[in-house]
């Protein structure tokens, strides 16, 4: 009993510290704010460093990490530690270079201390879908790519051996950038394998200040073709023409229901004192069935069953163009492209 | 008796006019219409026979949800002795029933009810009160147009005012219906027979004659 017990613990024990050392980096966040907001700047500075330390930098949500570095920026700055502030602010626009500090929240030394940080670092992230495919020679794969400020890219995708596969941008970006690559190596060979998504930041001498890697694994992709629709069974089709059979089941109604009322008096065995208007009814009923006859007869085009049975093959039909038209797309290989989660690396600095 | 028919006719129309509605709806069905008919008597006593006829008039009227109907027709007539009748009495003549049907198939159905008949003549009066079975076949002649249709029925006394034993009672009725076309009308052309058999068979009623009715609403 006991040993199945410390055995649960055991299990349980890395979930509950995962769970503390959360609770903890984001209530350091809290305290940080707070105490950064009653203007104790060292006590804040405290709490911010600790919830983005290391030990507990793996407790934040991205928003969180961003928010911690918003204030420890401004808290160094209001300790008159201006290197420090531009350190935090640096390591907040490398982590998103899209973001911006709240004019609410923040006085506007600050902000105008963000913004000279921002525009002076050279880094990039790129965002692409973590799963896609794409059709070889018809679809690119695109990845975006958001500066922090204007400057020099280069953008190439690298073999696991560093060598390039290919080259794909060399020039300056701007606010964002979309990059395109279709899959295909320099050769315009279908490019399967494990790559990098190299972008270079650059300087204006062109020392590289800024590595992005995007981890790629591409995978060349052949879908199988669908089987084509089955014809529609010949049960499903309706007759276009008249049968005998209603025609004749009409007339033979029609003069059997006709006779009946010429000589139900008869039945009783009084003809010859009964109505000789049953000769008229007998007569019109026979004519309703002569007419009948006719209406239904044998080989008369059947209008409703020919617009049936085009409906029915008209519907197949389509069936099968979109089943030929797929198929015609899924002859076309594909390239299946993960990716990982970017890394930035920096060489110079800014 | 002209106030009576005009009472039934008034509420019939009313019915009719409401029939229109009614029909296109699948679930309940309804029809009314008035009837004109060749109301002919023979009644045969021993060697002698008495024949009346006259031109009778009334109204006609079906009510049904899914399967089952209820079915009602109202005549009279002011029937008139025969040229070869001898010493016969005028009579007004007087009839009705109402029949419960249940359809079992798309062209047949079966029903039952009472059939009131009551003669007036200048003497007294005659009440005939009988209980019918009656099995009806309505196939399809032209489609969507005319049906054609043949009812037989047998008959059971309930109350009948005459001296004579009961031994027998049947009758039929056969004929078609024209729906008019795009138009919740109908037309209906048919001659119907009843034979009555009293007294180990020495007395004899016989009704019989042509019908043309015209109505509004579904008929079938």
């Amino acid at each position: 009993m006991l040993r199945r017990l410390s055995v649960c613990l055991a299990l349980a024990m890395p979930v509950v510290a995962a769970s503390a050392r959360a609770q903890t980096a984001t209530e350091q966040l809290q305290y940080g704010i707070e105490a950064y907001r009653n203007l104790e700047l060292d006590a804040a500075v405290g709490f911010l460093r600790r919830a983005l330390s290391a030990a507990l930098d793996g407790g934040l949500s991205a928003a969180e990490r961003a928010s911690a570095l918003s204030y420890l920026g401004a808290a160094e700055l209001f300790r008159s530690r201006r290197d420090s502030a531009t350190a935090a602010f640096r390591r907040l626009v490398v982590l998103d270079p899209r973001h911006r500090l709240d004019a609410v929240v923040f006085p506007p030394q600050i902000l105008q201390l963000y913004d000279d940080v921002r525009r002076s670092t050279r880094v990039v992230v790129a965002v692409a879908p973590a799963d896609t495919t794409i059709v070889l020679r018809r679809d690119t794969f695109t990845v975006r790519l958001y500066a922090a400020a204007y400057h020099a890219i280069r953008a190439r995708v690298i073999r696991d051996d560093g060598s390039t596969l290919l080259p794909l941008y060399d020039g300056e970006v701007g606010d964002s950038l979309l990059l395109r690559w279709d899959g295909l190596d320099g050769a315009a060979v279908p490019a399967a394998g494990r790559y990098t998504l190299l972008v270079e930041s650059l300087t204006p001498s062109g020392a590289v200040a800024r590595i992005v890697h995007f981890p790629l694994e591409v995978e060349v992709v052949q879908l199988d073709t669908l089987p084509h629709p089955p014809a529609p069974a010949d049960s499903l089709f309706l007759p276009e023409q008249q049968p005998a059979g209603p025609a004749l089941r009409t007339l033979t109604t029609g003069l059997l229901f006709g006779g009946l009322a010429v000589a139900l008096p008869s039945l009783a065995g009084s003809g010859g004192e009964a109505s000789d208007a049953r000769f008229a009814v007998g007569g019109a009923i026979a004519l309703g069935g002569l007419i009948g006859f006719f209406h239904q007869r044998p080989g008369r085009p059947i209008p409703d069953n020919i617009v049936a049975n085009q409906t029915l093959v008209g519907a197949w039909r389509d069936r099968l163009d979109t089943v030929v038209r797929e198929n015609e797309e899924r002859r076309d290989p594909r390239l299946r492209i993960r990716t990982g989660p970017p890394v930035t690396e920096r060489l110079e600095t800014p | 008796m002209s106030r009576r028919l005009a009472t039934v006719a008034a509420a019939l129309a009313v019915l009719a006019l409401a029939a229109t509605d009614a029909a296109g709806q699948a679930a309940v069905r309804f029809a009314a219409g008035a009837t004109a008919t060749q109301y002919r008597v023979r009644s045969t006593t021993g060697d002698d026979t008495e024949t009346l006829g006259a031109p009778g008039f009334g109204a006609e009227g079906v009510i049904a949800v899914w399967r089952i109907a209820l079915e009602g027709r109202y005549v009279q007539a002011g029937l008139e002795p025969g040229a070869t009748a001898t010493a016969t009495l005028a009579r007004d003549a007087v009839e009705g029933h109402l029949l419960l049907a249940v359809r079992a198939t798309p062209w047949l159905s079966v029903s039952t009810g009472p059939l009131a008949r009551s003669y007036e003549t200048t003497l007294g009066s005659q009440r005939w009160l009988l209980w019918t079975v009656r099995a009806r076949g309505t196939p399809v002649l032209v489609p969507d147009a005319v049906r054609g249709y043949a009812e037989l029925w047998g008959a059971l006394p309930v109350d009948i005012d005459v001296p004579e034993s009961w031994n027998s009672g049947w009758g039929g009725d056969v004929g078609l219906v024209l729906a008019v076309p795009r138009l919740p009308l109908w037309l209906r052309l048919g001659y119907r027979f009843e034979q009555y058999r009293l007294g180990d068979g020495t007395r004899r009623e016989t009704i019989d004659g042509a019908t043309l009715s015209i109505g509004a609403g579904r008929l079938q």
